[in-house]
């Protein structure tokens, strides 16, 4: 049996995209609206201008991969599509298939921490807090920080999947931008904990 | 054509005897010369991967070796029993982290010690200023090399990827099982320090500076 012709990329799939990449934006604002990002530059030469540099990389980084990971999974599994079994040959199928895993873990994960993590104030707030709460003060590191050690797990798994894709001799890219796309949000992944392990060695 | 599987044999035991006697010796080496361990994550955590990682690092060294004795089944076979998956993933991980690990202690062995709530890795080993080099290096590989749990997630993923793809192999053999285990034992851990993260209470990306 012949192959067959790999699915051409239409406006609804760059429709798709262009909503994962919106909600990639908003997903970064919402955390950002509890948590700091980095502060601005100051000599990005040297080491703390390079290590901010990475830590910017990988807080826009996460919520951009994850809006990503998401949106390919949707336009691979639209019709017309191949079989499962061919599918989960495809380095880029696999890699979103391994990232949506640790990505719902590391969201829970995120939820939780913006859950516990003081709300900033609406500008009517006028009134002080009761005398009866007690406040406290919560130090949590920069945005970048927290999405970089997620993406490192999340990197670390696309990693296991395309090791032993490639070992068990199971490696079959299409011919596809669909495809394409998903090995370049692979390789994304992969580079995250690259980024995170350098940015720790100049920190 | 399918081979059944091989049974352990004399060469078998010895090669896991000599990888258990490794294990425990570098743990008695890290009890001795390398101090406490830096209680960076929930205290019970850390205790069961100071015991546990030499151990299972020798182990995941070991089984490949077993599983690449003759006779043994084709190379596409081997990869698709996740015993040898796993231990395959977990080294090459491992091996990444331990260069790694070095490469930091490297450049910043000769670093002042920074005041900082949150220390950067390299500095995870609490006193890394004031030791001996050696003692250093020893315990970045110990503690923050062996210690990173990163081979956990690299295991999800080839698991997964296996098992959604429908060659998951499991074969009816010690070895095999033995891998598997392991496997199960890397993921465990990953999954605790997971669970230190964001749990309010165990997290330690939280800090309360203020006494409450």
């Amino acid at each position: 049996m012949t192959p067959r012709a790999a699915r051409k990329f239409t406006i609804l799939d760059s429709m798709i995209l262009v909503a994962a990449l919106a909600c990639g934006f908003a997903l970064h604002r919402a955390a950002n609206s509890v948590m700091e990002s980095e502060p601005g530059l100051v000599g990005p030469t040297s080491a703390p201008g390079i290590v901010r540099h990475l830590r910017q990389v990988m807080e826009w980084g996460y919520p951009i991969l994850v809006a990503l990971t998401l949106a390919v999974l949707v336009l691979r599994l639209r019709r017309p599509r191949p079989r499962w079994r061919r599918l989960l040959r495809q380095p880029g199928m696999v890699a979103c298939c391994a990232a949506a895993v640790p990505i719902a873990l590391s969201l829970v994960g995120l939820w939780r921490l913006i859950g516990v993590l003081p709300r900033p104030e609406p500008s009517f707030a006028t009134m002080p807090p009761p005398r009866y709460f007690r406040i406290i003060e919560v130090q949590v590191p920069p945005l970048g920080e927290i999405f970089g050690e997620m993406a490192c797990t999340i990197g670390l798994w696309v990693f296991g999947a395309w090791l032993i894709l490639i070992l068990a001799q199971r490696w079959c890219p299409e011919r596809s931008a669909i495809d394409r796309l998903g090995r370049i949000v692979g390789n994304g992944w992969i580079l995250m904990p690259v980024v995170h392990a350098v940015s720790m060695v100049i920190d | 054509m399918r081979t059944s599987p091989r049974c352990l044999d004399l060469w078998d035991a010895v090669i896991l005897i000599v990888a258990t006697a490794a294990g425990f010796e570098a743990w008695l080496v890290a009890i001795g010369f390398l101090g406490d361990p830096p209680w960076r994550r929930n205290p019970a955590v850390d205790r069961a991967m100071h015991l546990l990682m030499p151990l299972l690092f020798a182990w995941t060294l070991a089984l490949p070796a077993l599983r690449l004795r003759r006779p043994r089944p084709r190379w596409r076979g081997l990869f698709r029993q996740p015993g040898m998956a796993a231990c395959a993933v977990a080294l090459a991980v491992l091996i990444c982290t331990l260069i790694g690990t070095a490469q930091s202690w490297s450049i910043h062995q000769f670093r002042p010690m920074p005041v900082t709530p949150f220390p950067p890795r390299w500095m995870s080993s609490a006193w890394a200023g004031r030791l001996p080099p050696l003692q250093q290096l020893g315990r970045l590989l110990y503690y923050d090399g062996l210690g990173s749990t990163w081979a956990g997630p690299a295991i999800c993923g080839a698991w997964l990827t296996m098992a959604l793809g429908g060659w998951w192999r499991p074969e009816r053999s010690a070895i095999d099982r033995l891998g598997r285990a392991i496997g199960v034992v890397w993921i465990v851990l990953s999954l605790g320090v997971l669970a230190t993260l964001a749990w309010p209470g165990t997290s330690r990306w939280i800090h309360y500076p203020m006494a409450f």
